[in-house]
This record gives C-alpha cells, structure tokens and sequence, in this order.
C-alpha cells in the first residue's frame, strides 16, 4: 500500500531542474519587497490620507487653537508643535506598518515567500524600509508647511541634519515593534485596537504637544520620563539655538535602541511562526 | 524512473492529532501525482512537510534531490508552491505580480519584464494584463498564480486544491494549464478533493485518509477496486435505509450512505434487478415507504472511501479539517 522506495534509492535532481543559486540575496529582496509596498501603498487612499493628509490637518489644527495660548506664555508653538507632529506621524506609520504585516500574514503571502528563496527576513526588512521612506514623504511636507508657518532651524545645518536621523531613527525602532505586533496578533480589528492603545497613552501623556508644566505634579515625573517625552526633547533640542545637545540625545538614543531591540526579539519571534 | 519527491514514513502531530501518521509517498519526475482526500487527510499539511513549510516530527522526505530538513534553502530553489489561498496581491496587475515574482527569483529587471510578458501570453492573461488583479475572476486568478509559481521553471510544483471553489469552465481552463506544464517536464505534485480532478490529470493517484495512505495507483485502478459505477437508491427514512438494505443483499454488497443504499453497479441491468427486488419484496409484506430516487452514477471520492476504508469521507471532514487549522499555530517550523 505504501507508495515510497526505500531511502537508499533517494534520486538526485531530475533532468530539466532549474539551476538556482539557493543563498537568498537579502538586499535584493529588501528593496523588491520594499518597493511592492510602497507601489501599494500608493494606490491605497488610507496609506496616502494617514502619510499626508492627516499629518498635514494634525499641524493646522493645533497650531491654529493652541498658538496664541501658548504665546502668551512665550512659546513659539511653530517651534514647539513641529516636532510634535513629527513624533505623530511616526506613530501613523507605526499603524500602517501593523496593518501592512497583518494582511501579508492572513493572505498567505508570508507562507508563499517562505517556500521561495526569499531571505527570512526580508518581508520585515522591506516592510521597514518602506514605511521609512513613507515617513521621510511625511516629514517633508510637515517641514513644507511648518516653514510657511514659521518653522525655523535655529542651531544651524548640522543640527539640522540631525533632526531626520532622530525622527528615522524613533520610526526604525517604533516601526519595527509595530510589524512585531502585526505579524502576532495577526487580527486586523485586534491591530487596530493595540496600536490605538499604544498611542494615545504615549502621545497624550507626553511633553510632545504641552509642555510638562501643564500636567498635574504626581503625574510630571511619568510624563517626562517617558520615551516619546525624551524623543521630542531630541528634536527640539536639534531645533533650538543653543540647547545643551548630549544629554537629551543620549537618553533619547537609550530609549531607542532598547525599543528596537524589543521589536528585534518580537518580530524573530512572530516571523518563526507558521502562519 | 527517478523520484523527484520521494516522502518516506512522515510523522506530524499537532497536539493530540496526527496529521501525518507515516506518510510515504512517491512522485516519479516528470509525472503528475494526484494526492486525494477528505478535508482534515492531511494533505495540507503534507505539503507544507514537503515545502519545508513545517518540519515533520519524523520520517524523512526528499524533493527534487534534496532533504527537506537538511537543505530547505536548495528545496525552495528548486520547487514552485501554489494554491487555494490565492496569494498574489490585488493592488498590482498580474503583470506587476509577475515582475515581482521574477526579482524575487533573483531574474534581472529586464529578464523579469521579459518573463512576465512570456507568462502573460502563455496562460491567455494578456488582456487581464494591466488592471488591478483584485478586480480579475477567481479562475483568472487561479491561472495567475499558477503562472507566478512557475516564473523560475521549478523541477517539482505543488498544486494544493488548484480548482476548489472554481466554476466548471474555469476549471477545464486551468487543467489545461496544468497538463501544459506537465507536457514542459515538470513534476506537478496535486492534492484534491475531486476523483474527478485526479482522473483528469494524474498518472498515478495516492488516497490518504488520517495522515496514511489508503491506496495508491492509476486512477483507472482504483477505479476498478470501487469497482465501476454504482447504483445509488436515494431513501429519506433512516429505518427505511435499513429495510432496503436488507432486501438488496442478494445483488452484491450494499452500503448505507448518508441520504440512502450503494451498491456496485455493472449496468442498466442492475437497475432493473434493483427495482424487480424491491416490488418482491413489497409484495413479501415488507413495509417500504418511501424510495425517492434510483440512479446509476459514477464511484465519487465517497464512494472510493467506502470501497477502501469502510468509512465515508464526509462526516469527519469538517471536524478534522479545524483542528488541523487550529492546532496549526502551535507548531514549530522548518527553518
């Protein structure tokens, strides 16, 4: 009844096989796949209203009811409120990037990478790259608006050069959390509800878009202390004239590097399971 | 011959459930295998052994030369996957998808425009060529992702249920297809639910029930074990089922279906003999209500199963079938 030959007769390659090179070539197949999603996400309104759109209404919106406020305490909100919106979009893109490795985790797409010579990582890796040149879109129309607006770099170039490293740096280290989440929880309904879980503690109990004076006094030590807190003391400090640069840009990088390595051991962790 | 997939006593259990309970099986190069069972047989996860997909517990397995646990990266070289979960992405053209198959099978971007373009003509998409694949028909589709799975000329592809859910036409569409690419040399591993399906296109058919294999050779084979067409006596009334069984005896080994009475059928003949037993035996005082309908029909995938397992492959099916989708996540995986 058994249809197999005993393994001594085990055959090689059939005549005809096609000769391939079995090593994955993992920067090929990162930038492939990095620019299928940023082909798709070109045709997906919700991708361009969260990269663009939103960003844009978020900027206008706060600047508008929170500028003459904040004056009269003697903030200039264009210089305050930027790097909020920044550290904003981020988090959008940290949204869609759940979503993005969600989909490709129910569609079987993961499944069919993984029976082709495709790097193991490479579906993360592009999905990475992707939503760092979504939020470097971002991120150009903020500064695009913030400038009519008033936005200015007041340290100079090299700090100012310094303002996108922060910003790709958090998105690299936030993003890659979020695909971890995606490819976990891999429900798209559940996606949504834990990245708006994760966002609006971290946004709205931060000095991102008020200072960490607003807060109530026991809840201050929290709000400062927090990563989003510590990245925009990071931007800011590469915004300003003459802030002291070090110390906000080591805790800042502290933070960073240990999200990353979180979303690093995450996304190990949900890629090696069977989808 | 020379086996180009070649499994040899493979074990895979997910918790209680063994999905793969010593499969062996065979497929000589350049041949189609047809792999045929119920919902929850374990084809699926059969092919995801073999895809190096899911690492088996034990046994061994070699496809296109090389073992699916020592060599995954020269088995995923060498092999095209397709299947009922149509994977291409719907917000690019067939075209785009295509191209993309083709970078990601390390072809040049020219050599992979070229391809794709060949592709296209060859499996009649070049006018569904450059709209969205979202909007295209589920055998469009199907055809497509067929043709992505080829891109790089694989020694070994694998069909996991190529028609489920097809409409007829678009099914014959896609036999076609397949036949064509067997007629290129390619080993062409299939699973299906359909006799008919294996029928058509494989040169040898495995019947796997629980994770073994229940028999194994031409379908013509098989075919003959089932033993031709069968007479199929629809009842209602459960009891009724068993009356008629009984009153049937004499004509050969009758089965109880789900919806009436089997039995092998040689011919009209056998209607008549069937109709003439049931009026003896109405007018012997038997108190047979209701028989609904009495017809002639070829041996299904049912039928085969209850020639070979005693079993029929319905009932099970659904249960089986969950809890190897559920049991699934749980596994550890080829690397």
């Amino acid at each position: 009844m058994t249809a197999a030959a005993p393994a001594a007769t085990l055959a090689g390659p059939p005549p005809g096989a096609a000769v391939t090179d079995p090593r994955p070539a993992l920067a090929t197949d990162v930038a492939v796949l990095a620019g299928r999603h940023l082909r798709l996400m070109s045709r997906r309104p919700a991708s361009i209203i969260s990269a663009i759109v939103l960003p844009l209404v978020f900027a206008l919106l706060f600047f508008t009811v929170f500028s003459r406020v904040m004056r009269r305490s003697g903030i200039d909100y264009i210089d305050y409120l930027l790097p909020a919106v920044v550290i904003q979009t981020v988090f959008f893109t940290g949204m869609s990037a759940a979503i993005l490795a969600a989909e490709d985790a129910l569609s079987g797409t993961l499944r069919r990478l993984r029976a082709m010579s495709v790097s193991r990582s490479a579906p993360a890796l592009g999905l990475l790259a992707a939503e760092l040149v979504r939020s470097v879109v971002s991120l150009g129309v903020l500064l695009a608006v913030g400038a009519a607006l008033g936005f200015r770099f007041h340290g100079g170039p090299w700090k100012a050069l310094g303002f996108p490293v922060v910003m790709l740096a958090f998105g690299a280290a936030l993003v890659t959390c979020h695909i971890a989440l995606g490819l976990a929880i891999r429900r798209l309904e559940a996606v949504t509800t834990a990245t708006n879980l994760i966002y609006f503690p971290f946004m709205l109990l931060s000095s991102a878009f008020t200072p960490a004076s607003a807060f109530p006094s026991w809840l201050r030590p929290l709000v400062e202390q927090q990563p989003v807190s510590r990245v925009a003391d990071a931007l800011r400090a590469l915004t300003a004239q003459d802030a002291a640069l070090a110390r906000p840009l080591l805790i800042a990088g502290a933070w960073l590097l240990g999200l990353l390595l979180l979303g690093v051991v995450g996304a190990t962790r949900a890629i090696g399971r069977p989808s | 011959m020379t086996a180009a997939v070649e499994a040899d006593a493979l074990v895979k259990t997910f918790g209680d459930i063994r999905a793969l309970d010593g499969l062996s099986l065979r497929v000589e190069a350049g041949t189609i295998l047809g792999l045929l069972g119920p919902n929850g047989a374990g084809k699926t996860t059969a092919i995801n052994v073999l895809t190096t997909l899911l690492r088996p517990d034990s046994g061994h397995a070699r496809v296109a030369g090389h073992d699916v646990v020592d060599e995954p990266a020269l088995v995923r070289a060498s092999i095209g996957v397709t299947g009922q979960f149509a994977s291409l992405d719907a917000g690019l053209t067939p075209r785009e998808n295509l191209v993309l198959f083709g970078r990601l099978m390390k072809l040049g971007r020219a050599e992979a425009r070229r391809r794709a373009a060949e592709l296209l003509e060859r499996f009649a998409l070049t006018e569904a060529a450059d709209q969205r694949t979202g909007t295209l028909s589920g055998g469009t589709r199907r055809r497509l992702d067929l043709a992505a799975s080829i891109t790089r000329e694989p020694a070994v592809l694998f069909l996991d249920e190529p028609t489920t859910g097809l409409d007829p036409r678009s099914r014959l569409a896609l036999w076609q297809a397949v036949r064509e690419l067997r007629a290129s040399g390619i080993t062409i591993l299939l699973t299906t639910q359909y006799l008919e399906e294996a029928d058509e296109l494989a040169d040898r058919v495995t019947i796997i029930d629980r994770g073994k294999v229940v028999a194994e050779g031409t379908a013509a084979q098989l075919k003959q074990r089932v033993g031709g067409a069968v007479c199929h006596i629809t009842i209602a009334d459960p009891t009724d089922r068993q009356l008629v069984a009984d009153a049937l005896t004499s004509l050969g080994p009758v089965s109880l279906t789900s919806d009436g009475v089997s039995l092998p059928a040689s011919g009209p003949e056998t209607l008549v003999a069937v109709v003439r037993q049931l009026d003896e035996a109405r007018h012997g005082g038997l108190p047979i209500a209701q028989v609904d309908d009495i017809g002639l029909r070829r041996p299904t995938l049912d039928d085969v199963f209850l020639a070979l397992t005693g079993h029929s492959a319905a009932p099970e099916a659904g249960a089986g079938d969950e809890v190897e989708r559920l049991a699934r996540p749980a596994a550890e995986v080829a690397s």
